[in-house]
């Protein structure tokens, strides 16, 4: 093997036009390789990240009711309309059992259980439709880690105070420690102090949800000391509808969403653009492939009265094999070591020139160790491969053909 | 017969590419260790063919070759390449050295190939065969940038590295000057005198056959002449 690898290495280094254009042609392939790559995987997780960092990614709530309807007057014309304030969901009353059972899951690595319903917010003469949020802040946090997202006040859920969003704070002009009132439809107003305003990144949910201690809402929204829903977060955020398939067997009762039932659209789109990133990977390794071949097909017509003379002083036939898928493999795995460099200071270059306002990458790139790996190792495997047919026609040559010709 | 290093049984060799033609008709022809002989007779004649097979280059049409009382043609592929390996030492018309390699690790490759190490005994008995043969001074010469001469004894230096039995030369001094093939031809016979190898020469150049001990002559894959030599030594 030593003197094997000796020979791949001599065959390799005395062609060296033709072997530095293969490698330079190799490293600049898996240059672009390693690019894309992590840069479609980079977005991908990114988005991900956006859609389901901190948002449930399994919901547990109790079969919707069907719509309740009331009838009302419209201008002396009876009409029907929805009855907001009774189509809530119906609470969990034995939703400590349920929250033990998933915290026991070790696939479930967060559970908050939430009481959870619509109302109005009114400060002075403003009023805002709101979603009132009791949970607890210790659990919460697991999910929306909020207690760090407060940017102003103090983030406690003490009975009477609540924490509201930024774009709220700001319509209704309230701050730390100013009162606010809070009604359900048609019911009364009741007093609260704002003790904290949060940005939890989101919008719609920095404009509509007031948090407040889990009790208290559960008592405003008349659940007594139920909640109507528990929001989880999984480990491996791709396992989220098997998970839920499993608790759903479990509570037959209850509905059970993933968050991959509910954006199935944004899947099908990450999933496209992985299998363009795919599309991408098997077209520079055949390219790769296609050009390893034709060069060692060159080089092995180049040697072959070396391989004659070889192979008449008692060289195996295999071993003349050997030293082809060899010098296929040296050209790959250095190829894609020199390329992997490169790939990897395109993409810093990248990153630190696409940079948001803020001074974050626009697109946070991770690069890890064992993707690089898989890369080079598929790199090489694919530089052997390619080394088949020469080592083939190589191993097959008749040493007297090369000793009576010259 | 302990005395016969090789000998042939009614060796045919036919090739049948591109139309079937007979190039042995039938050799029977014993070697004796220690002897150094020459095959003579005019192109075409079969020398070379006759020199490949009682090299384990080729595998006979018909008959036998056997060496060392092991009949080779019976040998698998791994086996005759083992068998080229460590029993023969092949020297050509055009030298072959690996151009991609050194005068000594050209000396080192069948070495290599049998061992895939280089022990400092082997590296010291290369070195020895490139003084012995003449080369000594150029050891770390690429060989492809030496004169033909320096090729040729690097070439036998290297048939020799593993210490054969046996050595075929196929008009080793073919492309030298007469000055040059003089002092191949003296290398080999002082290699046949002080190594006791057996040699086989194919050449041209009856002179050359002349200080040989024996001069077989081959015409139309036929031996027609075996003459022993009285040779009258210096
Ligand atoms: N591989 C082959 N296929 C077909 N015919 C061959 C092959 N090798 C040799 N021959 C033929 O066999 C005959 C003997 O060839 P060989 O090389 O043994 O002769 P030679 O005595 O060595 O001649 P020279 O002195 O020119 O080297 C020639 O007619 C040659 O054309
Ligand atoms: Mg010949």
């Amino acid at each position: 093997m030593k003197f094997d690898l000796k020979l791949a290495a001599r065959f390799l280094l005395a062609g060296k036009t033709q072997t530095g254009l293969i490698f330079i042609g190799i490293a600049i392939g898996v240059a672009v390789l390693v690019f894309l790559t992590f840069l479609i995987s980079g977005l991908g997780e990114d988005i991900i990240n956006r859609t389901i960092g901190n948002s449930p990614h399994i919901t547990i709530t109790r079969e919707d009711q069907p719509l309740q309807f009331a009838q009302r007057n419209f201008n002396g014309l009876p009409v029907y309309t929805e009855d907001a304030s009774r189509t809530t969901r119906e609470t969990i009353d034995e939703w400590q059992y349920i929250v033990r059972g998933l915290e026991n899951d070790n696939r479930i690595s967060s559970v908050v259980a939430v009481a959870d319903g619509p109302g109005f917010i009114i400060r002075g003469d403003l009023e805002e439709a709101i979603v009132i949020r009791g949970m607890d802040l210790e659990t919460a946090d697991g999910i929306y880690d909020i207690s760090s997202r407060v940017v102003d006040g103090s983030p406690k859920l003490v009975a009477g105070a609540i924490l509201i969003g930024t774009d709220l704070a700001e319509k209704i002009k309230a701050g730390p420690g100013d009162a606010v009132q809070i009604r359900l439809m048609g019911e009364d107003p009741e007093s609260y102090l704002v003790g904290g305003i949060f940005d939890l990144g989101v919008q719609t949910l920095n404009q509509r949800w007031i948090l407040m201690n889990r009790e208290r809402a559960a008592f405003l929204l008349g659940f007594e000391n139920g909640v109507n829903v528990i929001e989880t977060q999984v480990n491996e955020v791709f396992q989220s509808q098997y998970i839920a398939a499993d608790w759903k067997n479990l509570l037959p009762r209850f509905k059970v969403d993933s968050w991959e039932e509910a954006n199935r659209q944004l899947l099908i789109g990450l999933r496209s653009q992985e299998s363009s990133s795919y599309t991408i990977q098997f077209f520079v390794l055949l390219a790769v492939t296609l050009a390893v071949s034709s060069v060692l097909a060159i080089s092995a017509i180049q040697r072959a009265k070396q391989i004659g003379i070889l192979k008449a002083m008692g060289i195996r036939t295999r071993r003349i094999g050997r030293v082809f898928l060899l010098q296929g493999a040296v050209l790959g795995f250095t190829g894609s070591l020199l390329g992997s460099v490169l790939g990897v200071g395109l993409l810093y270059f990248f990153v630190s020139v696409s940079r948001t306002a803020d001074g974050d990458p626009i697109v946070p790139v991770t690069l890890t160790v064992a993707g690089l790996a898989a890369i080079v190792l598929i790199t090489t495997a694919a530089g052997t491969l390619a080394a088949y047919f020469p080592a083939r026609h190589s191993a097959k040559l008749d040493p007297i053909e090369v000793i009576r010709n010259g | 017969m302990d005395n016969i290093l090789i000998e042939t049984k009614h060796l045919i060799k036919d090739y049948t590419k591109p139309t079937r033609l007979r190039v042995l008709h039938g050799i029977d022809i014993q070697l004796e260790r220690g002897s150094f002989s020459s095959l003579i007779g005019a192109s075409g004649s079969g020398k070379s063919t006759l020199l490949h097979v009682l090299g384990a280059l080729d595998r006979p049409t018909e008959g036998e070759v056997i060496f060392d009382n092991t009949q080779i043609s019976r040998l698998t592929d791994d086996e005759l390449s083992d068998f080229r390996n460590s029993k023969v030492g092949f020297i050509f018309q055009f030298h072959y050295l690996l151009p991609e390699f050194s005068v000594l690790e050209n000396v080192l490759i069948p070495n290599m190939i049998q061992t895939d190490t280089e022990s400092p005994e082997v590296l010291e008995r290369a070195t020895e065969l490139l003084e012995y043969v003449g080369v000594g001074h150029i050891l770390n010469k690429s060989a492809g940038n030496i004169s033909g001469g320096e090729q040729q004894r690097t070439a036998i230096a290297r048939a020799l590295i593993n210490q054969p039995d046996l050595i075929l030369a196929d008009e080793p001094t073919g492309n030298l000057d007469s000055v040059n093939s003089e002092k191949v031809l003296d290398l080999l016979r002082k290699i046949n005198r002080e190594l006791n190898t057996t040699i086989l020469l194919v050449t041209h150049d009856a002179s050359l056959a002349e200080k040989t001990d024996r001069i077989i002559e081959l015409k139309d894959g036929l031996i027609i002449n075996d003459t022993l030599q009285i040779l009258t030594q210096k």
